[in-house]
């Protein structure tokens, strides 16, 4: 079994900013997309038959986070306005906003970075110490509430005798206690972990929905529309891009270093995934992420070939140039590049040595009409 | 805010709460200290979510308040301020703490009051349950209790002291596989309903700790919803969260009768105990109890205590005894006969056994209100 290392920096949608708030969906919960998830957990509420345990899980910055506090906020709430809702403005509510309520803990990496005996370590992973602490503190009483949430952010990188340590609390918690464990990937998790919880899987939030949750938080709409084009389906990202103007920024240098890697020559090519391939070790998470961008840039060139420019993940200068390039190629061409891009993720993600998956990758796309043979 | 108040009244409180502030926290506001204006005084307190202390300090209010500052940092600043008037003011919505004392003066930075957790007081849980307990009774009774309960954390209950409430009398216990204490005391007044509460052992120590000298009487109250208890000593309030769970019926596993029954002088049986357990050290601590009654009816016996550790060496002290019952042997952990012999005043104590393989059972030869069970440590045929 793989234990997925995730660096910290890669904080959930959380993080303060102005616009990283979403406003309240239709369904009367923050939270975007996920439809069915909310109904679910709301009609829990309200119907008060709240599991013991639930397992969210999906792509980075998809709306987990957001999901877990709006459930804890609804459990939590002192004025409900409706079975199943928070208020937004009681005690609870307003603690749960400001992370700072006695009943719902969050644990994840940065609180294990924080309260670690010895600092200083990689802090990829989280540990069985702080599973430990957590299950020590799990048969107390709730403080303030009738009910304790315990969020365990990062889930996927319980390491596995954490796992196993989290086993019995997760099979039976106090009555009062609801277990949120939210990870990036399910398959990284013990089977024994998943059968002991609801399973919640997120799957990324359609364009429209993400731009209109843009909308909702105050942003202009053509801004909106744009941000959420980027966003490849997860509001958290796109709410925290639309208040971070330099995410934005790095997600265009990323885009940038993407195309010209595309638009090189054969051996400025390989030159590039030589380069990547050699630092795969070291920066994993981001070369998982510049791999992630090309595919985007691969798949807008496939789109444009297709002439289907409505569904494009990046638009203006970057997609002229896409355009320009896709001329020289055949459909079959640009398909097979997105497949050996798709391929060689995997293969890294299967421990495959990384200059090897990279080569191999830039071999199968097709030339540019730019390119020269090699001096 | 605007306060004032002695600075030696100040640094007292500020001490009391500091044994409930968190060091290690993921929530900043925990290792602060909750200062608020309470009519007519100034409140202090502080939690680390698993206990709370909040004290009060008079102190002449020039205007309503409450902000929360670093605990520390707070009292190290007051800690060396002159015995005089010290001045607490701040300027909602802005959360920094001027603190002032001629012309020494600290702007410390706080956190907003809301974050800090909402600690029940005992007055208004008045409606609730609420008994009155004799302090250095309750006091004694913690002391003989807490270390046996269990000190890892894989089953919750047993990491707690129970404490039931029934009829006229507080019963505490603790477990740990291992060994059992069970005290019994005396309420003032009897409770209508019998009530079982769990108080992590760590929580009970600390309502120990701040009991001290305290002779008024302690009010214990438990809020409605069974997830607190409050204690009131004094001038201070002490929280402590409850674990949840059951505890286990302890009064099956304390044996009735005994096969063989000693009474010894505690003093002389520590001693001896204590003069084995060196040799024990290096043995899993087993002490080994030969039991010699006397040669005729009604002849005081004597107690072989021993030990042996292969590399070491070995002991063995005699200990004169009364003994009915047929000679014995038995083998015990030294820590947990130590533990026990340490927490009993009376002069004489009664040691019941049942053979090599059944629980030991120590209580003081005078008093019933206390026993003490330990499991054997299972030696080999010698």
């Amino acid at each position: 079994m793989v234990t997925r290392s995730k660096p910290v920096a890669a904080a959930g949608p959380g993080a303060p900013g102005p616009l990283t708030t979403p406003a309240v969906a239709p369904h009367g919960w923050p939270v975007w997309g996920h439809d069915a998830a909310v109904e679910t957990l709301q009609g829990a509420v309200a119907r008060d038959r709240v599991r013991h345990a639930y397992l969210i899980a999906g792509p980075d910055a998809v709306g987990k986070t957001a999901l877990a506090l709006a459930f804890a906020a609804a459990l939590s709430c002192l004025e409900p306005p409706a079975p199943g809702l928070a208020c937004g403005a009681c005690r609870s509510c307003r603690k749960i906003g400001r992370g700072v309520h006695p009943d719902v803990q969050s644990w994840d990496l940065a609180r294990q970075a924080a309260t670690a005996e010895k600092s200083g370590g990689k802090n990829t992973s989280m540990t069985i110490e702080t599973v430990r602490e957590l299950c020590a503190t799990a048969a107390l009483r709730p403080m303030e509430g009738r009910w304790r949430v315990v969020l365990v952010d990062d889930a996927e990188t319980l390491q596995e005798t954490a796992q196993e340590a989290l086993l019995k609390t997760l099979e039976e918690p106090p009555a009062f206690m609801t277990l949120l464990l939210l990870a990036d990937d399910l398959e990284l998790l013990l089977p024994t972990i998943r059968s002991r919880c609801q399973v919640i899987e997120l799957r990324p939030v359609p364009r429209a929905t993400v731009a209109a949750s843009l909308v909702a938080a105050g942003l202009p709409e053509p801004r909106a529309v744009e941000v959420a084009a980027l966003a490849g389906g997860r509001p958290g990202w796109a709410h925290r891009a639309a208040a971070d103007p330099k995410l934005l920024q790095r997600r265009q240098e990323t885009v940038d270093r993407a195309l010209a890697w595309v638009a090189g020559s054969g051996y400025d090519r390989l030159v590039t995934a030589v380069r990547l391939g050699d630092t795969f070790t070291k920066k994993r998470g981001e070369v998982f992420a510049d791999l992630e961008t090309l595919l985007g840039v691969w798949r807008d060139a496939l789109l444009l070939h297709a002439a289907q420019p409505t569904y494009l993940t990046h638009r203006g200068e970057t997609a002229e140039r896409l355009q320009e390039l896709a001329r020289g190629w055949a459909l079959d061409d640009v398909h097979r590049a997105v497949c050996a891009v798709q391929t060689c993720i995997g293969d890294l993600e299967a421990n495959v040595r990384p200059r090897l998956a990279m080569e191999s990758m830039v071999s199968q796309w097709p030339t540019t009409t730019t390119s020269r043979p090699r001096p | 805010m605007k306060v004032s108040c002695l600075q030696d009244g100040l640094q007292r409180a500020l001490a009391q709460v500091s044994r409930a502030v968190a060091t290690k926290t993921a929530l900043p506001v925990l290792s602060n200290v909750l200062l608020s204006t309470d009519e007519g005084r100034l409140r202090v307190a502080a939690t680390n979510l698993e206990i709370g202390i909040t004290t009060w300090v008079g102190a002449s209010i020039d205007e309503e308040g409450k902000l929360t500052v670093d605990a520390r940092l707070l009292s190290e600043f007051v800690n060396t301020l002159p015995n005089a008037p010290v001045q607490l003011s701040s300027e909602s919505p802005r959360t920094i703490l001027t603190v002032q004392s001629g012309r020494d003066k600290a702007g410390i930075n706080g956190i907003d009051a809301e974050d800090f957790p909402v600690i029940p007081s005992i007055d208004a849980e008045a409606e609730g349950f609420s008994v009155e307990v004799d302090p250095q009774v309750l006091r004694e009774m913690i002391g003989q209790v807490e270390f046996a309960a269990a000190t890892d954390e894989s089953r919750p209950v047993l990491a707690g002291v129970l404490a039931r409430f029934e009829g006229q009398t507080l019963t505490l216990a603790a477990a740990d596989g291992f060994r059992l204490a069970v005290r019994h005391g005396e309420l003032t007044q009897p409770v209508p309903e019998r009530l079982d509460t769990i108080v992590p052992a760590r929580a009970m120590r600390e309502l120990a700790r701040i009991i001290g000298d305290q002779t008024d009487p302690i009010r214990i109250a438990i809020t409605p919803n069974r997830s607190q208890l409050l204690a009131r000593v004094g001038e201070t309030e002490f929280l402590s969260r409850l674990i949840d769970g059951t505890f286990p019926d302890f009064r099956q596993i304390i044996p009735r009768e005994f096969a063989t029954r000693l009474e010894l002088g505690r003093e002389a049986f520590q001693n001896a105990v204590r003069r084995a357990s060196y040799f024990a050290r290096d043995n899993n601590d087993v002490v080994r109890l030969t039991v010699h009654p006397g040669e005729e009816e009604f002849m005081p016996g004597t107690v072989e205590v021993s030990a042996t550790a292969a590399e070491r060496g070995n002991s063995q002290s005699f200990v004169d005894a009364s003994i009915t019952g047929p000679e014995t042997q038995i083998a015990f952990n030294a820590r947990y006969l130590a533990d026990v012999l340490g927490v009993l005043k009376q002069g004489q104590v009664v040691v019941g056994v049942n053979g090599a393989n059944q629980a030991g059972v120590v209580k003081a030869s005078t008093a019933e209100d206390y026993t003490h069970v330990i499991m054997p440590m299972v030696i080999g045929a010698q």
